[in-house]
């Protein structure tokens, strides 16, 4: 196992971590480390749940989501065997907020009930869980304010993760005004300058009218609102329904 | 988490220091186990398990009353010699036992009468507590019934396996026995036992969640049927934790709808209470989140009002239903203890937007223009900005009918709809016909019909359930063989 342990220091240092990974993980997997149980020698599990959170946080720099998740599969069982290591809260708040990103709030939540009761106070993990407050709420004003927080995980997450946020922020402003300021809509939206709403606001179908430089939402709502509801009657829905009342009674009597 | 159960222990420890300073009643419990023999033998002999449960049924209130004495003499008037020397050695044997009575019913003596002997002796041993040795007989138990593998063993083996994984948890080692459970499961399944593979599957459920394992439950449940001919209790159960699964994953409809079954079907107020406890707080929280507010009467129950109250639920329901958020901050703080301890807290923690849209309501109710500002003084929010995208999202998921205006900084609310130009009331009158139909069609089939005019058919029934019994011992004899013959 010395040589896992030469591994792991050198991926640390940051030299040669992909060739380290693909060779730790064979040599992990022939001693039959990849699948841990109480009768592994804690020194073996405790290196080699050190290089799987290396290799965690790489696929994180490399920007390969779907091999962090495998990562992050399989350190679930180390970590459970093992006593807390420094990397956990950051791989799990990492994954939290790459959940977000995705806006899978399910998965979100499920991972936070699993989260252990002393670790939710850690600093990395509080990011997240304060993040999806806000967005649940509607604050997005502090969510941009946290934005130091987030780039800290990696500046490609947090474009993503502001990508996310507009569509939110974009599906709201639809229902909720009829017509904005295109300079309004631009900083209710987080964008610099009006020329890239402009390119937003096209890509969302809303029309900008030249004259008065206003974002109008109208046309929008009146298409997909209640008015187009209530006109179209749900003809199929009453008559199979009525055909299913049909067929219980004829069952009762 | 455990507590639906220790509350229920706990209620049952107390009358039984009563029981034990009295010796009178030692000869009715015995001949109360006595006819509980002589029942499970009929049930065996006419292949009716339905006997077997009922007996089972007495098993609370008879392990209120259980001593070693009683049990010492019980075994030598009911086991078979095998098990009397199995059994004995987890006995305080201190007692003079009465040895001219031991000899009466040796050769008669069924194996599923032994089981219930030592599933007797297993609740006396979780009772004094005596962990280890329960544990190492509830697995000797199982591996008796293993090798005898016998249909009418099923409610008995259930209720083994439940008091197995019990012990584990009250040794706290519930994950250990994750594995055994997992291949009893399989063992169920593979023999149509349809007891033990409600109770299992139960056992397993909660052995996730207690280690918040709620993945891996979903994918339990996503992979195993529940089945159809287990009783209420374990149903009860089932959907207890099918609901608080849901609710983990934002599932707040089905959650709904599983916890209000789970209540619905579990037995009444004074035989489990702890449950209907435990099953009415997630039922709170679950209709909260859902934006509803529980109705009062809930919360003024006898049975609820304490549990409900101290454990801090009417207050977050209060808050939640005033919209004030400072409230609800101070109630979360105060109770945050009893919340962790159910195994709410982080459901709670996700009612805070909630608390800001019941408020977010009633301004647009009571006003129908007013500036963001007094918004965000009213709900005490932080900034101006924040209130514009708060009002925004709440337009947007329908929970206020408003529109902003930006440059004047208001929010206009718009006149409310007629809802009977809606689909609303639609829906709800299919709801109730929905759930008039099924009552209907779920009373029906839990009817039992009486045999087609009795006097003549009875029997015929008779007859043919002896012939049936005759062919089942023929097979049995051809196969196995009885061991303790």
């Amino acid at each position: 196992m010395s040589k896992l342990f030469e591994i792991k220091q050198r991926i640390e240092k940051g030299e040669r971590v992909v060739e380290g990974l693909n060779e730790a993980k064979l040599l992990m997997s022939q001693s039959n480390l990849l699948i841990p149980s109480t009768r592994s020698d804690m020194v073996d599990l405790q290196v080699s749940r050190d290089i799987l959170e290396v290799g965690a946080l790489h696929s994180i720099t490399s920007q390969d989501l779907k091999s962090f998740e495998r990562y992050i599969n399989l350190l679930n069982p180390f970590w459970s065997l093992t006593n807390d290591s420094t990397n956990q809260p950051k791989i799990i708040a990492l994954q939290l907020l790459i959940y977000l990103t995705q806006n899978r709030i399910s998965d979100f939540h499920t991972l936070l009930e699993s989260i252990p009761i002393h670790l939710l106070s850690n600093f990395h993990i509080q990011t997240p869980i304060k993040l999806e407050r806000w967005i649940m709420e509607g604050s997005y004003s502090k969510v941009w304010d946290s934005k130091p927080e987030i780039e800290l995980a990696g500046h490609w997450i947090w474009l993503a993760f502001l990508e996310t946020i507009r569509n939110e922020i974009a599906s709201c402003e639809e229902k909720a005004y009829d017509s904005l300021p295109i300079n309004d809509a631009a900083t209710l939206l987080f964008f610099n300058s009006p020329a890239q709403l402009t390119q937003f606001a096209t890509s969302r179908g809303w029309t900008i009218s030249p004259s008065t430089q206003h974002v109008i939402f109208k046309d929008l709502n009146s298409i997909t609102g209640i008015e187009k509801q209530k006109f179209s009657l749900p003809s199929h829905n009453m008559i199979s329904h009525s055909l299913n009342y049909a067929k219980e009674l004829e069952t009762i009597v | 988490m455990a507590a639906e159960e220790i509350e229920i222990d706990q209620a049952e420890k107390a009358p039984q220091e009563n029981s034990k300073q009295d010796v009178k009643p030692v000869q009715t419990v015995i001949d109360e186990i006595r006819q509980n023999a002589s029942l499970i033998e009929r049930a065996v002999i006419t292949t009716e398990s339905r006997i077997t449960s009922r007996v089972l049924r007495t098993l609370t209130t008879l392990r209120k009353r259980l001593s070693d004495e009683v049990l010492l003499q019980a075994i030598q008037q009911l086991g078979s010699r095998k098990y009397k020397t199995q059994l004995m050695p987890y006995l305080s044997n201190d007692m003079q036992v009465d040895s001219s009575l031991a000899q009466t019913s040796e050769s008669g003596t069924l194996p599923e009468v032994d089981i219930y002997l030592s599933l007797l002796v297993l609740l006396r041993l979780i009772d004094k507590p005596n962990l280890s040795s329960a544990l190492e007989l509830a697995i000797t138990t199982l591996n008796n019934i293993q090798a005898l593998n016998k249909r009418s063993f099923d409610p008995l083996a259930a209720k083994v396996w439940f008091y197995y994984y019990r012990i584990h948890e009250l040794l706290g080692q519930e994950q250990e026995s994750r594995t055994q459970l997992l291949a009893g499961q399989r063992t169920a399944v593979l023999r149509k036992d349809t007891d033990c593979q409600a109770v299992i599957l139960n056992c397993l459920l909660r052995c996730y969640i207690s280690a918040k394992a709620y993945d891996q439950a979903d994918k339990l449940i996503a992979k195993s049927t529940f089945p159809e001919g287990a009783g209420n209790p374990q149903l009860a159960r089932y959907l207890y934790y099918l609901g608080r699964v849901k609710a983990v994953q934002l599932n707040y409809s089905d959650a709904h709808h599983n916890l209000q079954q789970a209540i619905r079907r579990a037995p009444s107020g004074n035989i489990a209470p702890g449950f209907l406890q435990n099953a009415y707080k997630f039922f709170v929280v679950v209709e909260l989140l859902m934006g509803d507010i529980p109705e009062r009467s809930i919360f003024k129950q006898q049975l609820l009002k304490g549990s409900l109250e101290k454990g801090g639920y009417l207050a977050i329901t209060q808050a939640v239903r005033v919209g004030d958020l400072s409230l609800f901050a101070d109630a979360l703080s105060k109770h945050s203890d009893s919340f962790i301890r159910d195994s709410t807290y982080t459901l709670i923690l996700r009612l805070r937007h909630n608390v800001i849209r019941t408020g977010l309501r009633m301004i647009s109710l009571a006003y129908s223009r007013i500036p963001l500002g007094d918004i965000c003084a009213k709900l005490r929010l932080d900034s101006e900005e924040d209130a514009e995208y708060i009002v925004a999202k709440a337009a947007r998921e329908g929970v206020i009918e408003a529109t902003i205006n930006h440059q004047q900084g208001y929010m206009e609310s718009k006149q409310g709809g007629n809802i009977y130009d809606t689909e609303e009331p639609q829906v709800l009158f299919r709801q109730r016909i929905q759930f008039c139909m099924d009552l209907h069609n779920d009373s029906v089939k839990a009817m039992r019909y009486p045999l087609k005019s009795k006097d003549d058919d009875l029997a015929k029934a008779e007859e043919a359930r002896e012939r049936e019994s005759r062919l089942i011992k023929e097979i049995e004899d051809g196969d196995i063989g009885r061991g303790d013959e």
